[in-house]
């Protein structure tokens, strides 16, 4: 039966794909594609199982030219001439988020994206034609709860040497113009009232609130006043504060030749002097002890985003490895088993998975989706019920071989572009990992054992101590959640309105 | 596009854009694959992957112009205005 069904379906995807070559051109010799794409006269045998292999993904990983410039500045060279391409990526340590003044936030992001917006002798749009015709790329961010921002480039190795000379000059000599700054204000202001109309927006703001509490990387956009602190000279300050060749890491992957390349580097980057900038870190955020909940009402919302987590690890935790693979089993895709119960058996939502951040702090591990309004009640139930099953049952062998296995599989697949191995090595370095660490990943990944995964539930999903947040229709669902504790209620504009159990939505 | 020719730096800068992209995206087994499966099922000779770079350096100004005003015309015009509801102002739909 099954078979037939397969069969069925593959001549379909035939058919199909003729019809839409007709369509697209009638011209097109179809009688003579079809007679090249026959299929060959050999047996087909249906096995109707994958393919199976035992072995351990055994991989050496091309290791990058590591050197540092005389202003300190460490650099990471990964050669790989398959293709006529280059990529380079600045990071720079200490001049992200979270260092900012917490009346200046967006500072970080603002003064990197500023970068390429003037310098000492370019304009903007000078700037954004030459970047045009030499074919390259070029821009600069940095994201909310990263101590980093990173600046990347890229383009064709036959004009390597213009684009990354201008690219250079965007780096070194900024101009910060007013006019450029207001505009870009301009523009963040309207993404700040764009923003409150998503419940994505709404449901990381406050989740990210709720986990981070004082952290920094507890703000997830500027505000308005913020925006209005934002000024060139602020933004100058930053720069020359900030902007410090011994805290940064250049990586570079393509098609160019590492020996030739560090003289020309460090004639580059001469201009870039060292500085005495300290690095203050904030406090670590530490995991909530008792649970709470967070209701963003959104007036007629059909559907209820979810997101239930907390703080768990930091990047360099023993505990990383086993959370790969705990996290993969519960909700790490589609047969994750948040995904399989709430989406293929329950028909709650469209797609439901956990997901989890470890940096230089610990960050939450979090799980959620959109549910249908009506169900927000069952599917609360499921995501703790799973939670429950992941702490209280060890995994079954099957379930953590099959799931260890696709983590390693897609590790594998990860390793094809140069950008991917060289940021497997940028990870090292930041991290400060062994040498051999990506190496035996694979192997680290299959040494995970059942008692592994659930101790590292037990450690970090306490679902006593979740936190948890609901945006959505209040008045169908603030019922549903009070079982789960304390309820804070929230507007989409950010406001607290309610904040006991009793008091209902106005 | 229809009445004046485009500038040389223009057609050169797309140009460069488009080789730089094709050199970026070619490293993935899987996207090397889409590439032949592409060419083969659209034009039927899946060696376009390696003459498919000079086929764009042939293009020309005048390409650009017969193409624009062939395709770019009001006949083949679709213009899809949306009307928001300030009335009811519900929800988004569920995107399902």
């Amino acid at each position: 039966m099954r078979r037939k069904a397969v069969l069925r379906y593959s001549a379909c995807i035939v058919a199909c794909l003729v019809l839409g070559v007709a369509f697209l051109d009638p011209n097109l010799p179809l009688l003579k594609a079809q007679e090249s794409i026959e299929t060959p006269a050999s047996k087909v045998e249906r096995k109707n199982k994958a393919p199976l292999s035992r072995e351990v993904l055994q991989v050496k990983l091309p290791k990058p030219v590591e050197t540092k410039l005389q202003n300190g500045l460490t650099v990471l060279i990964l050669e790989d001439h398959r293709t006529p391409s280059v990529f380079a990526q600045l990071h720079i340590g200490g001049a992200g988020a979270v260092f900012e003044p917490p009346s200046m936030t967006g500072l970080a992001n603002a003064t990197a994206q500023m970068l390429r917006e003037g310098t000492k002798s370019r304009t903007s749009l000078q700037i954004a034609e030459e970047i045009d015709r030499l074919g390259a790329t070029l821009g600069a961010a940095g994201s909310f709860g990263s101590s980093q921002v990173v600046f990347s480039a890229s383009g064709l190795s036959d004009n390597f040497e213009p684009w990354f000379a201008l690219a250079v000059d965007v780096l070194l000599n900024p101009s910060f113009p007013r006019e450029e700054l207001e505009k870009l204000k301009q523009r963040q202001r309207a993404q700040l009232r764009q923003q409150r109309s998503a419940a994505n927006f709404l449901v990381n703001e406050r989740f990210y609130r709720a986990v981070y509490g004082d952290h920094p990387a507890a703000t997830v956009s500027p505000t308005v006043e913020s925006l209005d602190a934002l000024t060139q000279e602020a933004l100058m300050k930053w720069y020359r504060e900030r902007y410090a060749p011994q805290n940064a890491l250049l990586a570079i992957a393509g098609d160019v030749r590492a020996q030739e390349l560090i003289p020309r580097l460090e004639k580059w980057f001469a201009g870039w002097q060292r500085n005495d900038v300290e690095r203050t870190w904030p406090p670590n955020p530490v995991a909530a002890t008792s649970r709470k909940v967070y209701l963003v009402h959104r007036p007629n919302s059909v559907q209820t985003t979810v997101a239930l987590g907390n703080i768990a690890i930091e990047r360099r935790s023993p505990d990383y490895i086993p959370m790969v693979v705990m996290n993969h089993i519960l909700g790490g895709g589609v047969s994750g088993r948040l995904f399989l119960n709430l989406r293929e058996e329950k028909g709650y939502s469209y797609g439901v998975y956990s997901d989890f951040s470890a940096l230089r702090y610990p960050g939450p591990w979090r799980a959620g989706g959109n549910m249908r309004t009506e169900v927000t009640a069952g599917a609360l139930v499921e995501f703790f019920k799973e939670i429950g099953r992941i702490r209280d049952q060890t995994v079954p062998p099957a379930e953590l071989e099959d799931s260890k296995r696709a983590i390693a599989a897609r590790f594998a697949l990860s390793l094809e572009q140069p950008t991917a191995i060289l940021g497997l090595a940028v990870s090292r370095v930041q991290f400060r990992l062994p040498e051999d660490y990506w190496d035996t990943y694979p192997a680290k990944i299959m040494a995970v054992t059942a008692e592994d995964v659930q101790r590292v539930a037990r450690k970090y999903l306490d679902p006593d101590a979740m936190q948890l947040v609901a945006v959505g229709d209040g008045l169908k669902i603030q019922s549903v959640l009070e079982p789960y504790g304390p309820v804070e209620v929230y507007d989409s504009s950010g406001k607290l309105t309610s904040s006991s159990n009793s008091s209902k939505i106005p | 596009m229809q009445n004046e020719e485009i500038a040389d730096w223009e057609l050169s800068k797309v140009q460069m854009q488009l080789r730089r992209q094709r050199a970026q995206q070619r490293y993935s087994t899987r996207a090397r694959a889409n590439a032949f499966g592409h060419y083969a099922v659209y034009y039927n000779d899946p060696q376009l992957i390696n003459s498919v770079q000079q086929k764009y350096t042939q293009v020309s100004k005048s390409d650009l112009q017969r193409v624009a005003r062939t395709y770019l015309k009001e006949t083949q015009r679709t213009v899809v205005t949306t009307m928001p509801n300030p009335a009811a102002a519900k929800a988004p739909p569920d995107h399902r």
